[in-house]
């Protein structure tokens, strides 16, 4: 029913009127991308288009989760939610737009890091995961390429489609989250009420990949997975981890034994490897929190983080020079 | 539409729930974290870690930004649809002529009975309490922008309850929601959209529960029996339960009205509270002052709207028909012919529109582009 008192509707219009679409930047499972324009201040955004039509249910989990945590959410590491509205039968989420992200960095071989660099990343990696933990919230895809990295450097942590709060006892949560390769291995064996603990693993697994520049732990299969873990870190034991044996999908994995990281990461310093470790640590409960991270000598020790302005950034392809390739490549061919 | 009203809620910090409950995230010295971003260099860095505060942290909530009004301002945006409404239906011609409108104040005792079904049916479901008080705060924040006239209240609370059951992680299907309910789903699907809207998509919503919980681990630290003050808590949750009816949700925090309600319980169950507010916020004279002046009439307002708001008892059912046929007359008068070809009409999103099928308008245009380069 439409009509003069409608006031929601007329301030979703408002909204609605003030964006426009200019090109479509990415497309996902769910939702489709586009770079738009703020008309009343001419600001570039990113419009995550949701299409609510295919889903029986109405509006679907992952809008839902991400829309309710990213309106709590306010840091200068956390991507901003600037607007949501309806049109027609989609719901539209207006964030603020960031040029690359982490992972077209580590992939961009012409980079060199430094390892000033890396710290910096991880500085403000730790302080967005920081903000959503005080705030209950969980990410719970945290990856290389849900980290945004904007024209001045910022780095910001985004997609919160699978993000929940924890801290409640009695709320099972489902193990099926995270990006295999970032997942935490009491996620594998099934745990239902883990906490902080998977997002720190993450973290350390990107920290390992900004060290390497190759993704650290990438397992094919779930069991596969666990093998590359153990295989790297050692395979853990009661001891290491109490109550490991008793999770849901507990299996006895042969034993691996645990190789300094050193050995791998050759050239970093030992508080490198130190805060790395704490992040990799087996039992949840003993690893290393985000504000805990925060503390960590690496962070205070030399090298500083590289300044802002100075941090490598990627350089994306115009779309002259696309064409000029695609044209090479034909006359090649 | 919304703004929040002037300060009305004074203290918080000692009393938000986090502070009580976590300790490794309050204990950490702010200048410690400060000085992590000193030694980034650069000015930008500095001011990402400026250290918030727990408080802070609430301040920054949509619950406290958008949702935090005074009594006066609820009731003029209440009164001001009320009028808005039967204005608007008064412009028909087919009123009868001593036809008596539903007020404010009966819409509410209707909304109150929509309430109390919403949590019966939750507990049923075996659902945690604060499911139904998420989906009581979305039917109030619904009616603060719409009218009962223009959406039935039942159809509301169904759409509410869908809904909080999703945003509080306890989805369950629409066609297992509906047959359960035995209410056609596509109706309920219908309204989400303007729910959504109606609440801004601000879908987080801070019950007392859990402060309640935090006070109550924090009391055990000068209690004489940890049996009584369970009781007291147990008692503390029921008058929560009933603080979901009031208004109290739109003027104070959560901590304040879950500490109010341990104040209560402590007086009904001859339990010494003083002894923990005298721990807790009285251990010198400034606090003791602060505690006087600022937080103490907050409880003692928190106590009375907990003792005499008639919304904490449940309504007359004779009276709620009376109401509830009233409210059917105005609606089917606001929807008479002659009603609504009076009333303008604003058409959701308008007529402009060209973004149909945004990929599609888009693809055409990278079309041209291509088609003029080669």
């Amino acid at each position: 029913m439409a009509s003069l008192r409608n006031h929601a509707e007329q301030h979703n219009n408002q909204v609605y009127k003030d964006y426009k679409k200019d090109r479509k930047v990415g497309e996902g499972a769910y939702a489709v991308v586009y770079l738009g324009t703020q008309l009343s201040t001419k600001k570039v955004v990113a419009i995550k288009k949701i299409k609510i039509g295919q889903f029986k249910d109405g509006l679907d989990m992952s809008a839902i989760r991400e829309v309710k945590t990213l309106q709590e959410l306010r840091h200068p590491n956390v991507v901003e939610l600037m607007e949501v509205y309806f049109h027609k039968t989609n719901l539209n989420l207006v964030l603020e737009f960031l040029e690359s992200d982490l992972e077209m960095i580590i992939k961009d071989k012409s980079i060199v890091f430094m390892p000033g660099d890396v710290k910096h990343w991880m500085l403000m990696t730790l302080r967005g995961l920081d903000h959503c933990h005080r705030n209950w919230i969980l990410h719970r895809d945290m990856k290389p390429n849900n980290l945004l990295l904007g024209k001045n450097g910022q780095l910001k942590i985004a997609d919160f489609g699978l993000a929940r709060d924890f801290g409640d006892r009695n709320r099972p949560s489902t193990t099926q989250v995270v990006t295999r390769w970032y997942r935490a291995p009491e996620l594998l064996f099934g745990a239902k009420d883990y906490g902080y603990g998977i997002d720190i693993w993450a973290i350390g697994c990107i920290f390992a990949e900004l060290l390497l520049r190759n993704p650290y732990l990438p397992g094919d299969s779930d069991m596969q997975q666990l093998d590359t873990i153990f295989k790297a870190l050692g395979t853990p034991t009661e001891a290491d981890w109490p109550g490991v044996s008793s999770l849901v999908h507990y299996v006895q994995f042969r034993h691996y034994p645990k190789t300094p990281l050193r050995l791998l990461f050759t050239a970093a310093g030992a508080d490198t490897l130190e805060l790395l470790e704490s992040m990799l640590i087996y039992d949840p409960n003993r690893r290393i929190s985000a504000r805990e991270a925060l503390l960590h000598p690496y962070f205070f020790n030399k090298p500083r983080p590289t300044p802002l302005e100075n941090l490598p950034k990627h350089v994306r392809e115009t779309p002259e020079a696309a064409k000029l390739k695609r044209k090479a490549d034909t006359l090649g061919a | 539409m919304i703004t929040a009203s002037e300060n009305t809620n004074g203290i918080a910090s000692e009393t938000t729930p986090t502070t009580t409950i976590s300790t490794t995230a309050s204990t950490v010295d702010a200048n410690d974290v400060n000085g992590t971003s000193q030694t980034t260099t650069t000015g930008n860095a500095n001011e990402a870690m400026k250290e918030i505060t727990m408080k802070q942290l609430y301040e920054q909530s949509t619950q406290y930004k958008y949702w935090r009004f005074t009594q006066s301002a609820l009731d003029d945006m209440r009164n001001k649809l009320n009028d808005e409404v039967i204005a608007s239906i008064k412009e028909g011609d087919n009123v009868p002529e001593d036809f008596e409108f539903v007020n404010v104040a009966e819409e509410l005792a209707l909304m109150g009975y929509y309430e109390r079904r919403i949590v019966q049916i939750f507990k049923h479901w075996k659902l945690p309490s604060y499911v139904s008080a998420t989906a009581i705060a979305y039917m109030k924040r619904f009616f603060l922008e719409n009218t009962m006239v223009d959406y039935h209240p039942k159809d509301v609370m169904l759409t509410c309850m869908f809904l909080a059951r999703k945003t509080e992680n306890y989805l369950l299907a629409i066609e297992d929601f509906s047959s359960v309910l035995k209410s056609p789903a596509q109706p309920i699907l219908n309204l989400e959209f303007l729910v959504c809207k109606s609440l801004r998509f601000h879908f987080t919503v801070h019950h007392p529960y859990r402060p309640c919980l935090g006070f109550f681990y924090d009391m055990q630290a000068v209690a004489d029996s940890i049996e009584k003050l369970q009781k007291v808590y147990e008692k503390a949750l029921t008058l929560i339960d009933t603080s979901l009816h009031t208004d109290l949700g739109f003027l104070y925090q959560p901590s304040q009205i879950a500490l109010a309600a341990l104040k209560m319980a402590c007086k009904e169950e001859s339990y010494d509270f003083e002894k923990y507010a005298n721990y807790k916020f009285k251990s010198n004279e400034s606090t003791s002052q602060k505690y006087n002046e600022t937080l103490f009439p907050i409880l003692k307002a928190i106590e009375k709207a907990l003792t005499e708001d008639p919304r904490c008892h449940e309504g007359d059912k004779l009276a709620l028909k009376d109401i509830d046929q009233r409210l059917k007359k105005c609606t089917e008068l606001a929807n008479s012919p002659s009603n609504l070809s009076k009333r303008k009409r604003i058409e959701p999103n308008g007529d402009d529109d060209d973004d149909d099928d945004d990929d599609e308008r888009l693809d055409k245009r990278a079309k041209t582009d291509n088609d003029n380069s080669e």
